[in-house]
């Protein structure tokens, strides 16, 4: 079965970066991508991708977005799997996330084959 | 005239600084593939009317990323780069032919966009450390002008909260290519009196 993936993240070279990492994994495909917060749940609802790919820092929030968002994710579906992928690199912002459900956490700039081995892990979780 | 930092100020962020320069190189590295050297020099106050001069001159065209930082501090990261540099910058990220970027468009902007991201929340994550308090970074910003226009820009639109930078002098280098990149704070007023108050819990705590 094909594991359906979202990528969430503001910035365009790093959703080019993951799409060539997850072109190379075998059962994996793109569903959605979103660059803005409030494209996240629609696009979420629409696609029920098994997999999201998610930034932390996509707008001037004070509480980073993607806390908010992962929240929201794992409320409309807790059996998502959600890796964080984000440049911010502080304990009690990665307790929070995973915490929250978070199942990974990348840190930014990510080496390819980390990215994929967690989405293989995160794959054969269901 | 610009604030001058205290003796234990200097000591603290210079460790900061010196830190955050080698976590900085190892992110570099990583980001474009190449290996950087990213040192630090020194660090000190100066007027924002100061800070083109110490970016190359007002005349030169840059490329910047301004970086918002919130919660427990405030203020932005400014990163500066030569046009030319930052060219190279993208042509190494996207392993081009150095030479080969000439044009703007989104995905290149967006390559000095997440560099300011990973460059700035660098810096975040070990101040952060330091104080012991998250600090969280907004979405940067992309400008491209002459330099002088980028610091009028920064100064009307957001630099509202002051009129001097942290000016934390830093040499990017990579072996074989010339490479220029200047690195700016500007904290909103207080963060002095909130690296103070971390000094104090630390020797008070060391006193005990």
């Amino acid at each position: 079965m094909t594991t359906k993936i979202m990528l969430v993240d503001d910035a365009l070279i790093m959703r080019m970066m993951l799409r060539d990492i997850i072109r190379q994994l075998a059962d994996c495909t793109i569903v959605a991508e979103a660059g803005k917060p409030e494209l996240v749940m629609p696009l979420f609802r629409e696609q029920q991708p098994d997999i999201v790919c998610l930034d932390l820092t996509l707008d001037d929030s004070q509480v980073p977005a993607g806390i908010t968002l992962l929240a929201e994710i794992k409320r409309a579906n807790p059996a998502v799997r959600v890796a964080i992928i984000s440049a911010l690199e502080q304990q009690e912002i990665t307790d929070q996330a995973l915490a929250l459900g978070a199942n990974a956490y990348i840190t930014k700039p990510f080496n390819s084959g980390e990215v994929a081995a967690t989405l293989h892990r995160l794959a054969v979780m269901a | 005239m610009a604030t001058e930092l205290t003796p234990r100020q200097r000591v603290f962020l210079n460790e900061i600084f010196s830190a955050a320069a080698a976590a900085v190189s190892d992110k570099i590295s990583r980001w474009t593939g190449h290996s950087f050297t990213v040192q630090f020099l020194d660090i000190g106050y100066a007027p924002l009317s100061g800070i083109a001069e110490a970016a190359g001159g007002s005349d030169l065209y840059s490329v910047a990323t301004l970086l918002p930082v919130q919660s427990t501090v405030q203020g932005y990261v400014l990163f500066i780069f030569p046009e030319l540099s930052a060219q190279v910058f993208v042509d190494l990220v996207f392993n081009r032919t150095i030479g080969e970027s000439q044009a703007w468009g989104e995905a290149e902007q967006s390559v000095i966009i997440e560099t300011g991201n990973i460059l700035g929340s660098t810096f975040m994550n070990i101040l952060a450390r330091a104080i012991g308090k998250p600090i969280a970074t907004s979405t940067p910003l992309f400008l491209i002008d002459y330099t002088g226009s980028i610091i009028q820009q920064v100064v009307m639109e957001h630099a509202l909260m002051g009129d001097e930078a942290m000016l934390a002098r830093t040499r990017f280098s990579k072996d074989d290519l010339d490479f220029e990149e200047y690195f700016f704070f500007i904290p909103a007023p207080g963060f002095l009196a909130a690296v103070d108050a971390c000094l104090d819990a630390r020797e008070s705590g060391a006193g005990r």
